[in-house]
C-alpha cells in the first residue's frame, strides 16, 4: 500500500516537473537547501497516523533534501508539557499540534517565528498566527459520528443528542480531549450560547451526563463494537479508521457547523535543527503532501493551491465549510470550564 | 547493641566501622540525590511559590475545595481497597507455593507475574472488552442471576479496583513468597509441637512470623495504586479521578505545574506519613513483644 | 509439616489461590486469544478465526527493535537497581542509627510518586545540566524508580534471616564481604532474585518515564505500543502482547522441562 503511494505520488512530482518550465525548475533546486547528515527530531501523533505523514512528507523531504528525520510520538498535551519541560535546551526540534497547544507555546515564549517557509504567503490568515509562530498544514472537521445500522436518519444537529431513543447510546469525549471542549462550545451554540456564554452547553450536557464519558481516541472502536454506542461527537479522520475496522459508522456534518481543527507545526525555540525544521513545515505545505494527507487520511488541505482529485473531493470537506471557533477565548477559559466540568458533569 | 559498639569493644575506631555502612549506603544515596532528590524537590518546590515570591496559595486552593479532598479520599480508598483485595488472594496463594512440595511451584510463581509482562495500555484495552455492556463480566453476572440487564463496569471505580489489583497482585504474592520460603519450618514444627492445632493456629503462627513480609507487600501494593496513572485513566475514564490523573491534568492538559506539584507534594507527605506510621506501629509492636 | 491441604482451612486456601490463578491469568487470556479474532477490534470471544493480526505483529520490524531496546534499558537499570538497592538493604538491616526509618522511607518514596511527576522533573533537570546523554537519561530515571521494588522484597527477607549465623561466621574468621556471600546471600537469594525480577519487569513496561526521556528515534516498547493506539486500537498491538506472553511461557516451559529431565537422570 505504501509503495503505491510513493508512486501515485512521484507520478504527481513528476507531472508536476514537466509543467514547469525549464527554468523554474531549476530555480526551485536551486534554493532547495541541502542537508546532508543533518537530522531533524519532531514530535509526531502516534500509530499509522504517523507513518502516514511520514511517507507523504517527511520521507519525501529527507530524500529531497539528505536530512534525516524521526518522529517522537507524543499527544499533543504530553508534546507541549515536554517542550515547557525541555525549555532553552530542546531535544525536539519542531512540534505538531492538533488542540490549539501552539498558542500556548508562543506564549510562554517555548517557539520561534518560522524563517524561509516559502508557501507561508498562501496560507490564509486565520489558519496561521500573524506573528509566523505557526502555521495549520492540516485541518480535521468534528462533527457526528454515528452508526449506520442502529441509526437510520444521519443526525443533522447537536439537539439530536438529546433524542430519547439514543439514551444508553451515546457517547462523549472528556473535555481534557480537545474534542471533548468543541462538543461543550457547539452545545452551547445550538442552544443560543457561544464561547461568552457557555451557560446553556452546560446545561445541555447535564442531562447527559450519565452516559459514557471516555478519553482517549483510541477508545472509539472497542466503544462502537463492544460499548453499543451509537452516537458520539468525533471527527472525519477517526470515522475513516473506525470504517477500516470493519464497523457500520458514518460521520454527519451538523446544522450548527462542523468545527475546524488546526494540525499545526512549530518550531522550537533554541532547536538545534530550526533551518531544517523549517524547511520540512515547507514541504508539508506542498499541494502534493496535503492531497496526500486527505487521501490517506481525510484531513483537509490548509494550502489553498491544494486541487483535490474529483474522487477525493466529496470525501473531505474544504476548509471555507467549517466552522472556526474563537480559540483564542476557548485557550483562556479552558482551565475554569475544565474545572467546572469535572465538578458538574463527571461527578 | 549496635555493630559500632560491638566493633568498638573490639578495639577497631569508630570511624573504621562506620565506613562499612556509609560505604553501603554510598552509592544509592547519591543515586537518589542526583536523580530523584534534587529534580524533585526543585519540580515540588513549585508549589509553595508562584510570580512574586513564596506563597501557600495553592495549598489554600486545594484546602478550601471539597472537590479535591474527594479526590484524595477517593485515591486512599483506592488503595485501600486495592491492598485488601491482593492480600485476601496473595497470602493463600503465596503460601501455598511456597509449601507445595511440587515441581511446578517455581513454575507457577512465575506464571503469576504474567501481567506484569503486558503493557499496561494492552492490559486495559483486554479490560474494556470484558467490562463492556455486551462484555462477559457483564455477560456471566447476568446469566448468574445477580443482575436483571445488561452491566458496565468499564468507566467506574470498581472497574478500576478489578483492573488494578489483577495487576499488583504479583507484587504482593512475590513478595510474601520470599519471606513464606524465609520461614524456617522449624519453627512451624515447633509451634505445633507446643500444642497449637494444626490448621488455623498453625497459619496463625506463620502469618505472625510473616508479618514483615506482610507490610512491605501491603505498603508496596498500597504506594503503586495511589500512584497508578494509566489504569485509572483508561478503565476510568472521566468519572474516576484520582490524584494521579488530576496531577497528570493539572501538568499536562492545563499547565498549571505549581499546582500539579502542590498535588503530588499532599500525596507525597500524606502517604509517607501513613507508611511510617504503619511501620512504626507493627515494628513497635514487634519490639514490645521481644521484651522478656 | 505444613497446614494438611485436605483440612478445612488447607481447602480454603486452596479455593482462595486457584480464585487467584483465574483472576490474573483469565485477562491474560482474553489478550492472547482476541487477536485471533477477524474483526477489525478486539472482541472476547473472537468472532472468526484469522491470523491476521499476530502477522502483522510479526512482520512490523519495529516492534522488534523496540524489545531490543527495552530489553537493554530493563537489564541495565534492573543490575544497577539490584546492586545499589541490595547495599542499601544490607546495610538498613544491619545498622541502627537515628534517621534509619526515614532514609528507608526515602529509599521507597519514588514509588509514591506518580510517574508523570518524576518525569517532568528529570526532563527539567537534564535539560538545565545537559547531564547524562542517550540511553543513560532513561536507565538513570529507571534506576531511581526500580530500586523501591529492590528494597522493597529484599528487606523483609533480610529482616528475617537469622544473625545469629552471620555472627557464628564472623566468629569462625570469614570477612564481612565472606560473611555476605557465603552465608547471607544463599539464604536471601529467593528475595534478592524477586526484586530483580520486579525492577527488570517494571523497567521494561515503564511508559511515562520513557515518552519524556528515551532517546529520540529508538521508543521502548510500551511507547511503541503507546504510540500506536494514540488512534484507534488495532488487534495487531494486542498481538505484540500476545507474542511477548507465548515466548515468555515458552521458554519458561522448556526451561522448567529440562530442569526436571536433568533432575530425572541424577
Amino acid at each position: 500500500m505504501d509503495a503505491n503511494h510513493l508512486d501515485r505520488r512521484q507520478l504527481l512530482a513528476a507531472l508536476a516537473a514537466s509543467t514547469v518550465t525549464p527554468f523554474a525548475a531549476f530555480q526551485a533546486q536551486a534554493q532547495a537547501p541541502s542537508f546532508a547528515g543533518r537530522k531533524l527530531i519532531t514530535s509526531g501523533f502516534g500509530g499509522s497516523t504517523m507513518d502516514i505523514i511520514q511517507s507523504a512528507v517527511f520521507s519525501p523531504f529527507d530524500k529531497e533534501s539528505g536530512a534525516a528525520s524521526t518522529q517522537v510520538p507524543m499527544q499533543s498535551a504530553a508534546a507541549l508539557a515536554r517542550m515547557k519541560a525541555e525549555a532553552g535546551n530542546p531535544q525536539i526540534d519542531m512540534y505538531q499540534f492538533s488542540g490549539g497547544q501552539e498558542a500556548f507555546a508562543k506564549d510562554e515564549g517555548l517557539s520561534q517565528p518560522l524563517s524561509g517557509v516559502s508557501r507561508l504567503a498562501t496560507i490564509p490568515a486565520d489558519l496561521k498566527d500573524p506573528d509566523g509562530h505557526w502555521v495549520t498544514w492540516a485541518v480535521i472537521a468534528e462533527g457526528i459520528v454515528y452508526r449506520k445500522d442502529k441509526i437510520q436518519t444521519p443526525p443533522k444537529s447537536y439537539k439530536d443528542f438529546f433524542k430519547p431513543e439514543y439514551k444508553g447510546h451515546i457517547a462523549f469525549p472528556a473535555i481534557t480531549n480537545g474534542y471533548g471542549l468543541d462538543f461543550l462550545v457547539m452545545l452551547a451554540k445550538a442552544y443560543g450560547g457561544s464561547e461568552d456564554n457557555i451557560e446553556p452547553g452546560f446545561e445541555a450536557l447535564k442531562k447527559i451526563k450519565g452516559e459514557t464519558i471516555f478519553r482517549a481516541a483510541s477508545d472509539l472502536p472497542t466503544l462502537f463494537g463492544q460499548g453499543d454506542i451509537w452516537i458520539m461527537p468525533y471527527d472525519t479522520g477517526n470515522t475513516f479508521k473506525v470504517q477500516q475496522s470493519g464497523l457500520p459508522v458514518a460521520f454527519a456534518t451538523p446544522e450548527e457547523g462542523s468545527p475546524a481543527v488546526f494540525i499545526t507545526a512549530c518550531v522550537a525555540k533554541g532547536a538545534k535543527n530550526a533551518d531544517v525544521a523549517n524547511a520540512a513545515i515547507d514541504t508539508m505545505l506542498k499541494p502534493e503532501a496535503q492531497i496526500e494527507i486527505a487521501r490517506t487520511m481525510r484531513w483537509t488541505a490548509s494550502n489553498p493551491d491544494t486541487k483535490l482529485p474529483s474522487d477525493l473531493a466529496g470525501e473531505v470537506p474544504a476548509v471555507g465549510q467549517l466552522a472556526k471557533l474563537n480559540r483564542t477565548k476557548i485557550n483562556s477559559m479552558r482551565a475554569a470550564w475544565t474545572e467546572r466540568w469535572n465538578r458538574e458533569i463527571a461527578r | 547493641m549496635t555493630q559500632a559498639a560491638q566493633s568498638g569493644v573490639n578495639g577497631r575506631p569508630l570511624w573504621r566501622s562506620a565506613l562499612v555502612p556509609v560505604l553501603l549506603f554510598a552509592p544509592c544515596v547519591l543515586v537518589y540525590a542526583i536523580f530523584f532528590i534534587w529534580p524533585q524537590a526543585s519540580l515540588l518546590g513549585l508549589s509553595a511559590s508562584d510570580k512574586a515570591g513564596l506563597t501557600l496559595d495553592h495549598y489554600g486552593r486545594f484546602a478550601g475545595d471539597s472537590y479535591y479532598w474527594d479526590i484524595l479520599g477517593r485515591t486512599l480508598g483506592l488503595g485501600l481497597a486495592v491492598t485488601v483485595i491482593t492480600l485476601l488472594l496473595g497470602l493463600p496463594t503465596a503460601y501455598v507455593l511456597a509449601r507445595s512440595q511440587s515441581r511446578w511451584a517455581g513454575f507457577l510463581l512465575l506464571l503469576t507475574t504474567f501481567p506484569l509482562l503486558v503493557s499496561a495500555v494492552v492490559r486495559s484495552f483486554g479490560w474494556m472488552v470484558l467490562f463492556f455492556k455486551d462484555g462477559l463480566v457483564s455477560k456471566a453476572l447476568q446469566s448468574l442471576g445477580l443482575a436483571s440487564g445488561p452491566v458496565q463496569t468499564m468507566y467506574t471505580m470498581p472497574g478500576v479496583i478489578i483492573a488494578l489489583a489483577q495487576v499488583l497482585l504479583p507484587l504482593m504474592v512475590l513478595t510474601l513468597h520470599g519471606v513464606f520460603k524465609s520461614i524456617d519450618r522449624d519453627l512451624e514444627y515447633a509451634a505445633m509441637s507446643l500444642g497449637a492445632r494444626p490448621s488455623v493456629a498453625l497459619w496463625l503462627v506463620t502469618l505472625r512470623l510473616a508479618r514483615g513480609g506482610i507490610v512491605a507487600g501491603s505498603l508496596l501494593v498500597f504506594s503503586l495504586a495511589i500512584s497508578a496513572f494509566a489504569t485509572p485513566s483508561l478503565v476510568g475514564g472521566a468519572r474516576a479521578n484520582v490524584m494521579a490523573t488530576a496531577i497528570y491534568e493539572q501538568t499536562v492538559e492545563l499547565l498549571d505545574w505549581p499546582f500539579g506539584a502542590t498535588l503530588a507534594t499532599i500525596l507525597l507527605v500524606t502517604v509517607l506519613g501513613l507508611s511510617l506510621a504503619y511501620g512504626a506501629l507493627i515494628e513497635g509492636r514487634e519490639k514490645m513483644e521481644a521484651r522478656p | 509439616m505444613t497446614i494438611a491441604w485436605r483440612s478445612p482451612l488447607g481447602l480454603v486456601l486452596l479455593v482462595l489461590c486457584t480464585i487467584a490463578f483465574v483472576y490474573v491469568l483469565l485477562p491474560i487470556l482474553v489478550i492472547v486469544i482476541a487477536p485471533l479474532g477477524a474483526t477489525g477490534y478486539l472482541a472476547f470471544p473472537p468472532q472468526g478465526l484469522t491470523l491476521k493480526w499476530y502477522q502483522a505483529a510479526l512482520n512490523d520490524q519495529r516492534y522488534l527493535t523496540a524489545v531490543m531496546v527495552s530489553l537493554r534499558i530493563a537489564v541495565a537499570s534492573a543490575l544497577i537497581a539490584c546492586v545499589i538497592g541490595i547495599a542499601s538493604a544490607y546495610a538498613l538491616t544491619r545498622y541502627e542509627f537515628p534517621g534509619r526509618r526515614l532514609l528507608e522511607a526515602l529509599f521507597l518514596s519514588p514509588l509514591i510518586l506518580p510517574s508523570l511527576v518524576l518525569a517532568v522533573g528529570l526532563t527539567l533537570f537534564f535539560t538545565r545540566t545537559g547531564l547524562l546523554t542517550g540511553p543513560w537519561r532513561l536507565i538513570a530515571a529507571h534506576v531511581v524508580v526500580c530500586t523501591p521494588y529492590v528494597l522493597r522484597v529484599s528487606l523483609p527477607v533480610l529482616r528475617r534471616f537469622d544473625r545469629s549465623l552471620e555472627e557464628a561466621a564472623r566468629n569462625l574468621g570469614a570477612t564481612p564481604f565472606q560473611t555476605f556471600f557465603l552465608v547471607v546471600l544463599p539464604v536471601v537469594r529467593p528475595g534478592i532474585v524477586a526484586g530483580t525480577v520486579l525492577a527488570f519487569i517494571t523497567s521494561f513496561d515503564e511508559l511515562v518515564l520513557a515518552l519524556f526521556l528515551a532517546e529520540p528515534g529508538t521508543p521502548t516498547l510500551p511507547v511503541t505500543i503507546y504510540s500506536a493506539v494514540q488512534l484507534g486500537f488495532d488487534p495487531s498491538v494486542a498481538a505484540v502482547s500476545g507474542l511477548l506472553i507465548i515466548a515468555t511461557f515458552a521458554v519458561m516451559l522448556l526451561y522448567h522441562l529440562l530442569n526436571a529431565l536433568r533432575q530425572q537422570r541424577n
